[in-house]
């Protein structure tokens, strides 16, 4: 909640702080002193943080104040991408122009830092969630016309859309009974500026390397259902994602937009016949709505687990990623069972690892290691269990009753 | 001229819109929380997204002493189309699309009030179903707009193309893709419509001159239309209370 201090008068440079915590207030008085300015207020907008970062709030202060010094019009504005650590500083002009500043970094205390080791130490992290709890997702599928699976994910302030396209393409000599799939990601410059032309590039291969690794192996998705004709012609499907917010734990964002999009996926019927020549005939039903889908249960999530103390927790806030220095990134199947009507009752097969990977500039001990990896089994497993509710639910929906699209509108 | 079958015998069209008629325009301002102002539009199937990071200081090289630099990126998502695309932008369609964004962008920002600052607007269009150009500057416009960025007017764009019926010239407003696909004339306008200028004025296919009036008058009628929409838009977002921006949580 926002605090109505008394405004201080001094003859004219007057600065109205707005702000919680006397310590900043104290900071921003002695500033107001050492300059003699007209700053009408400031305000600080603080999302998802619990504390201030007083180093910055007074770079950027003297920044401002600096700034209405030596030349009449002021407009910082300093952010930073690919963070969710969104801190924004309103300043109102003697003119009545309203700046907004949007802090950069986070900087912890060493005593926030303990406390944040120390809560997930005890499996009970600043947030209430335990080390393998997510945050809590929007997903919706079908939400693109054109393409034949589509799904929009918003994990926090991560923003993904997927879109699955399909087309008929010549399967490779070596393995002539199987389909392709192929993982294009694309960091949208919406995202953050640095992704302008051709900025976002390297993240995007990263991520789409990472996918096709965790879907190379036939246990994680079957791609002999995309067979059409054995050794002539088969599915290809592209898997496009498209990056319209980063606000961290992109990887498993992803992977769970991936696999809904998939979910999603309509195929269309084709018969298949050889001709003379060994030409293949296909013939394509006239009803669009002759299609299949397809058996995705198996599909892969990532989980990247957040190294942090001896311990390591799932979809990491701002705050506890500047605790950690390193994060591996799991790819774990999926349960098959939980995407067919009423299979809870059936056995369930055991995740398996597709793919492992580590990103940050830190080590780790083979035990943390070990430790990390079965705690990522456990996290996808719930994780895949909540998805394929979710995902049962709104097949559901769009059956029996017509769903409502909300997209972007919502 | 391939006129003729773009209307029926009724006078509609082929999506059944009567020759005056906008498609369908569902807005929404900060969608986004990241970027300084956000919209996502929707005209018909045709669906967009647009984001404003700014003003900002500019780059040394780009700076410009009288006024702010206005830096537009138009790209299309790799499953927007029927076909799949390859590259999302970097081509020379996205390039020219960037390069008419800014002019008609440029036109509606009071450019002269932020001196050596930039301003980047990006667009993504998500679903493309015809008069693409048009839904990305009228996104655009909303994102300025929730980036509070100041503007001299709402900066809308429409399009027309021209049909024949009883044979007489009927000019169709907002042309969908499959009339942009049936090879008739697009005239794509962006305006300022409460100023009555004209921003960008773009052309393909042939028109004889004589008609040239009435499809231009038609484009700026559905600029107009659409200013209101935006407007309405407009109002309601603010009417909300707080933008996600602005919202004070300590």
């Amino acid at each position: 909640m926002v605090q109505q201090l008394p405004t201080s008068n001094k003859g004219g440079s007057s600065l109205l702080v707005q702000v919680q915590y006397d310590q900043v207030k104290e900071k921003c008085d002695l500033l107001s002193k050492d300059f003699d300015t007209g700053l009408e207020s400031v305000e600080f907008c603080n999302k998802n943080i619990s504390r201030f970062n007083l180093v910055g709030i007074e770079a950027i202060l003297i920044r401002v104040i600096c700034g209405l010094v030596l030349q009449n019009t002021v407009n910082y504005n300093i952010y930073k991408g690919q963070t969710n650590k969104c801190q924004n500083i309103n300043v109102l002009t003697p003119d009545r122009r309203r700046l907004t500043f949007v802090m950069a970094g986070l900087l912890l205390s060493p005593t926030e830092k303990v406390f944040i080791v120390h809560g997930v130490q005890d499996d009970y992290r600043s947030d209430g969630r335990s080390n393998i709890d997510y945050r809590p997702m929007e997903l919706e599928t079908d939400v693109v016309s054109h393409a034949s699976g589509s799904a929009r994910l918003r994990l926090a302030n991560t923003d993904v859309l997927v879109g699955v396209k399909t087309e008929i393409d010549i399967p490779s000599p070596d393995k002539p009974n199987e389909g392709k799939i192929e993982f294009f990601v694309d960091c949208s410059a919406n995202a953050t500026p640095e992704f302008e032309g051709r900025g976002g590039e390297q993240l995007a291969l990263g991520i789409s390397n990472l996918l096709q690794r965790a879907y190379h192996s036939s246990q994680a998705l079957d791609l002999k259902q995309l067979c059409i004709f054995e050794g002539k012609q088969c599915w290809k499907l592209y898997v496009d994602i498209l990056i319209l917010e980063c606000g961290g734990n992109l990887c498993d964002a992803v992977s769970l937009a991936v696999k809904a999009a998939l979910f999603n996926t309509r195929i269309p019927f084709v018969k298949a016949a050889l001709m003379d020549g060994g030409n293949v005939d296909l013939q394509l039903s006239d009803d669009p709505y002759d299609s299949k889908l397809l058996n995705v249960g198996s599909a892969p999530l990532l989980v990247t687990l957040c190294k942090i103390g001896d311990k390591c927790v799932v979809d990491p806030s701002a705050e506890e990623e500047s605790c950690s220095v390193i994060s591996v990134i799991v790819g774990i199947t999926g349960i098959p069972n939980c995407y067919c009507d009423g299979g809870d009752s059936l056995e369930e097969k055991e995740g398996k690892f597709t793919t492992i990977d580590m990103s940050g500039p830190g080590s780790l001990a083979p035990k943390t290691l070990k430790n990390a990896v079965s705690q990522g089994i456990i996290a996808a497993k719930l994780l895949d269990k909540a998805l394929a509710k979710a995902l049962l639910r709104e097949r559901q929906e769009n059956v029996t009753l017509k769903k409502h699209s909300y997209g972007f509108l919502k | 001229m391939p006129g003729p079958d773009l209307l029926s015998s009724q006078g509609l069209r082929l999506d059944g819109r009567r020759p005056n008629e906008l498609r369908r325009i569902r807005c929404k301002l900060g969608v986004f929380t990241q970027p300084d102002g956000s919209a996502y539009l929707e005209q018909g199937n045709t669906k967009v997204l647009a984001a404003v990071y700014g003003p900002h200081q500019a780059a040394k090289s780009k700076s410009l002493q009288d006024g702010v630099v206005v830096n537009c990126q138009y790209s299309m998502a790799t499953f927007s189309t029927g076909e799949r695309k390859n590259r999302p932008r970097g081509d020379r369609k996205s390039q020219e699309m960037s390069m008419h964004l800014r002019q008609a962008l440029t036109a509606a920002i009071k450019t002269e009030l932020y001196p050596r600052s930039q301003i980047d607007i990006y667009v993504e269009v998500l679903q493309a179903d015809g008069g693409a150009y048009c839904a990305c500057v009228n996104a655009a416009t909303l994102a300025l707009i929730d980036a509070g960025i100041p503007l001299r007017a709402y900066a809308c764009a429409c399009s027309a193309s021209m049909a024949w019926r009883n044979g007489e010239p009927e000019p169709l407003v907002d042309v969908g893709h499959v009339e942009e696909a049936a090879g008739g004339v697009v005239l794509t306008v962006a305006s300022l419509p409460s100023t009555g200028s004209i921003g960008l004025l773009e052309m393909s296919h042939r028109l004889h001159m004589d008609y040239f009036d009435v499809v231009m008058s038609r484009a700026m009628q559905g600029c107009r239309d659409i200013e209101v929409i935006l407007d309405r838009a407009v109002r309601e977002h603010l009417a909300e209370g707080w933008t996600k921006q602005d919202v004070i949580t300590i």
